[in-house]
């Protein structure tokens, strides 16, 4: 495959404000009136976003030392369990631990948004206490101005498209799909689409540990791939980090799916050198080429049925035809805020703040996808 | 519209509801109903403007029972919405839709105070009066 631009003749015309940008969206259009070829030479980056709900999300937090010091065994950020098992007051705040008192109305994921929003978060720890450590309990008041270290690391985010979900039952059932009604009733669906992050470099010529993107409305960086990365099947993942307060609530929104739990929305952005005729064509793909399963999530197993495939453009459009009955679609990530993300980055990468970086390693285009066997002993 | 009628315990026992049908030919729908040995409060949708609606009004004090109009159903904090779409699905009436922007629209007129959308909401911005 011929070399089109390498990375650092793009930031060379980034830095002088020379280089062609266009969002996924655009880039589309662009290749269905120019063709692929003309767009691949014309543009040098095309910029994704995605906005939904990625339950494998949480945060590392040093909450700097009390007088006396404590060596935390338990803590809790507003009720919501932080895990312990670190150094003395580092802490792992999951999306999905739930509150102690308020259950799943408020979770890791609120804890998180509450943070970003300087809001004040009442910290409770306790301990059995060490010669080195002897403080057995604290209760006081932070807030992420008061942390030494409070970093987004989400060990999988930004899917490379989802399942869609829909309901056969006969009673309405409540999922991390949303709220799905009886006898196929409605569907849901997730993933951005045409432009969704991985969907637009899938071979993954372009992402992998070191590429710099669009977190929670700062910067962050792929630190390579997520947890069930399974490419073969387009369903791709990333491992991200970012500088939590860098970030900002309109790009990190604690979430509750009814009777399922708490979440956190993400929202991601990468952008996509084109640097060969390859990628062009990848980040090219349009909705209508982006085709997924609606599975019966009314059936409660791992196989769950797949009613029939759709296009991203098709659930996009409001309805689905199924057993020859129109169903309305709705999605649960946000395309506007994707879109919107989509924009930033490009304007970000147009005003010259935000330079592109070749990845150490790029992340794996093949994976085993291994289930969890219940074996009886 | 949607009225919401409180009934006393001396008209429970009459067909207040199909008596008011009756007399003004206007296929009123019941949303919500609730009955207690003191009282019972029922919430209609009447599918008319105007005159007629006076007519229904008129036609249910006639009756005996306390007419209040309800203004609003559902209150949708739209600064707060992240528009992704989660309750426009579920909606069983269509009251709920997504713009070609993607931001959220209700329609009143439609909404059945059914509150599926209340829960399906993921960052709880929609409340129920």
């Amino acid at each position: 495959m011929e070399k089109l631009r390498s990375y650092e003749e793009i930031n060379a015309k980034i830095k002088k404000g020379d280089a062609v940008v266009m969002t996924a969206e655009e880039f589309v259009q662009y290749t269905k009136d120019h063709g692929v070829s003309v767009a691949a030479r014309d543009v040098d980056v095309v910029t994704t976003g995605t906005f939904g709900a990625m339950c494998s999300s949480g945060a590392f937090l040093n909450f700097g030392h009390a007088d006396p010091p404590i060596k935390m065994l338990h803590c809790w950020l507003n009720d919501v369990p932080a895990y312990r098992g670190l150094a003395a007051v580092d802490a792992y705040i999951g999306a999905t631990a739930m509150s102690e008192k308020k259950g799943l109305e408020y979770g890791g994921g609120h804890v998180i948004e509450d943070f970003v929003r300087h809001r004040s978060i009442e910290l409770r720890a306790d301990a059995y206490g060490t010669d080195c450590y002897p403080r057995k309990h604290i209760e006081t008041t932070i807030t992420i101005d008061d942390l030494n270290q409070a970093i987004l690391l989400n060990p999988r985010n930004a899917y490379e498209h989802y399942n869609a979900a829909t309901n056969g039952s006969d009673r309405a059932i409540y999922t991390y799909m949303g709220t799905l009604l009886p006898r196929y009733g409605n569907v849901t669906y997730s993933g951005a689409g045409e432009l969704s992050p991985l969907y637009k470099d899938k071979n993954f010529e372009t992402i992998g540990l070191g590429t710099r993107i669009f977190l929670g409305g700062g910067v962050g960086y792929v630190i390579g791939e997520g947890t069930q990365h399974f490419p073969q099947q387009q369903f791709g993942t990333v491992m991200v980090r970012g500088d939590l307060k860098q970030m900002a609530a309109d790009y990190l929104r604690g979430a509750t799916f009814h009777r399922y739990g708490t979440t956190l929305y993400v929202g991601l952005g990468a952008p996509v050198p084109i640097i060969n005729e390859r990628v062009a064509e990848s980040a090219a793909i349009p909705d209508d080429q982006i085709t997924t399963n609606i599975l019966d999530y009314g059936v409660p197993s791992r196989s769950r049925p797949a009613i029939r495939k759709a296009s991203y453009k098709e659930l996009k459009s409001g309805t689905v035809t199924i057993n020859d009955e129109e169903v309305r679609t709705s999605p649960l990530s946000s395309f506007k805020h994707a879109r919107e993300i989509s924009r930033t980055l490009k304007s970000w990468i147009e005003e010259k703040r935000f330079l592109l970086t070749r990845p150490a390693e790029l992340i794996p285009d093949s994976r085993e996808f291994r289930p969890l066997e219940v074996r009886k002993t | 519209m949607k009225l919401r009628l409180v009934y006393t315990h001396e008209h429970t026992s009459r067909p207040v509801l199909a008596n008011t049908i009756m007399k003004t030919g206007v296929l009123i729908n019941i949303l919500e109903a609730q009955m207690t040995p003191e009282s019972g409060h029922l919430i209609v949708d009447v599918p008319v403007d105007n005159q007629k609606l006076r007519e229904v009004v008129e036609a249910f004090k006639a009756e005996g029972v306390k007419v209040q109009e309800i203004v609003a159903t559902l209150t949708f904090d739209l600064a707060n919405c992240i528009s992704c779409g989660a309750c426009v699905s579920p909606c069983p009436t269509n009251a709920i839709i997504q713009k070609p922007d993607w931001t959220i629209e209700f329609d009143e007129k439609k909404c059945i105070r059914c509150r599926v959308c209340v829960d399906a909401c993921p960052v709880r911005v929609i409340t129920c009066s």
